[in-house]
């Protein structure tokens, strides 16, 4: 299981990210050639276009308040014996970065909830947050 | 009895529970994870113990949502009886087939043990070569046993008498120290709604032959192929 403390600070120090460099989203376009022509060859009608964004999402899966994280404790414990000051509880969670197409962002944030609900969480113990970046 | 037993990567316990299951008189089939159906005449589905899967994302998540448990699924909703021992408990309640979810050891650690366990009714499928009240001595391997469920679904669990086994002392007593991976109610296993479909954490199939430490599991599986 992957640990997670934060995004942006907690994730200092490591080599930036050039993936996150290009535009945040851009078209594709797809042809629909069966609507394009007749029997003859002929266009009929303009060629449909479908645009696609592609778009970086950030999922993070944390526990419900209230249900037990030993893991977090383990955690918490264990920098409290490195003399870390300050941190009075720790919850660990996951993060998972994706990919994805959609035609905009409430659409991908549509699907990505379904990805949530059907698999990437279990919502009885867990709870997700849905980032479009 | 036709016991099907589905393996999944990273499976390893099918071989014990298909032994334990033959000695009981069942016929048994090994089933890839990727199949769609179980064999023809199935009238048991086992999901084995191990770590499917890598125990990636959360122990039985992936598994669960397998094409095999789709035939799994649809072999319950007939009433098909299905089993569910230790990682194959963490696959039903990941898949629906069994309420609430096993979340880490509260001790943090993989506990491996010998168990004794109460079985709460002796009037089901998987129980009727046990008395009501019988404690059983059984084997625990795993690191997350921790049974959860939220208050509701607890109570409902409770309310319809739908647990099967609880940890318990050598002398039947729900204790403390005896629920070590800190499970609500000192739940070891639980029915789903129909009693036809049964997950447990500890291992009865470890139990078969008195020649490695005991026999208390083989109630399970003659109960079974009775």
């Amino acid at each position: 299981m992957e640990s997670w403390s934060g995004i942006g600070p907690a994730f200092a120090g490591e080599a930036p990210d050039r993936r996150f460099d290009r535009p945040a989203s851009f078209l594709l376009e797809t042809t629909d050639p069966g609507l394009c022509n007749d029997a003859a060859g002929s266009i009929l009608v303009p060629p449909m276009r479908e645009t696609r964004s592609l778009m970086k999402a950030r999922i993070i899966v944390t526990l419900k308040t209230g249900v037990l994280d030993p893991q977090g404790k383990a955690i918490e414990a264990a920098l409290k014996s490195l003399g870390i000051e300050g941190i009075d509880s720790v919850r660990q969670g996951k993060v998972f970065d994706l990919d994805v197409s959609a035609s905009d962002a409430s659409a991908a944030e549509a699907m990505l909830r379904t990805a949530c609900e059907k698999l990437l969480a279990n919502t009885v113990v867990e709870k997700y947050a849905i980032e479009i970046l | 009895m036709h016991a099907a037993v589905v393996v999944f990567p990273g499976s390893n316990r099918e071989s014990d529970v298909a032994r334990a299951l033959r000695r009981s008189g069942a016929r048994v089939s090994l089933v890839w994870h990727a199949d769609h159906d179980l064999p023809a005449g199935t009238d048991l589905a086992v999901l084995p113990g191990g770590f499917s899967y890598g125990d990636y994302l959360r122990c039985g998540a992936i598994a669960g949502r397998a094409a095999a448990m789709d035939a799994v699924r649809a072999h319950a909703a007939r009433g098909g009886l299905v089993l569910g021992i230790c990682n194959g408990f963490q696959i039903l309640c990941e898949s629906g087939l069994l309420p609430g979810v096993l979340m880490r050891n509260v001790n943090r650690r993989f506990i491996c043990h010998r168990q004794t366990l109460r079985v709460e009714r002796a009037d089901t499928r998987f129980t009727s070569a046990y008395r009501q009240g019988q404690v059983i001595d059984v084997c625990v391997a795993h690191g997350e046993g921790n049974y959860f469920a939220d208050a509701e679904t607890l109570a409902r669990i409770e309310g319809e008498g739908r647990v099967a086994f609880r940890y318990c002392d050598a002398a039947g007593t729900i204790t403390v120290e005896a629920n070590r991976n800190g499970s609500l109610n000192a739940i070891a296993g639980v029915y789903a709604e129909g009693g036809n479909v049964l997950g447990m954490m500890p291992h009865p199939e470890n139990f078969v032959d008195g020649l490695i430490g005991g026999t208390d599991g083989r109630g399970l599986f003659d109960s079974l192929a009775a």
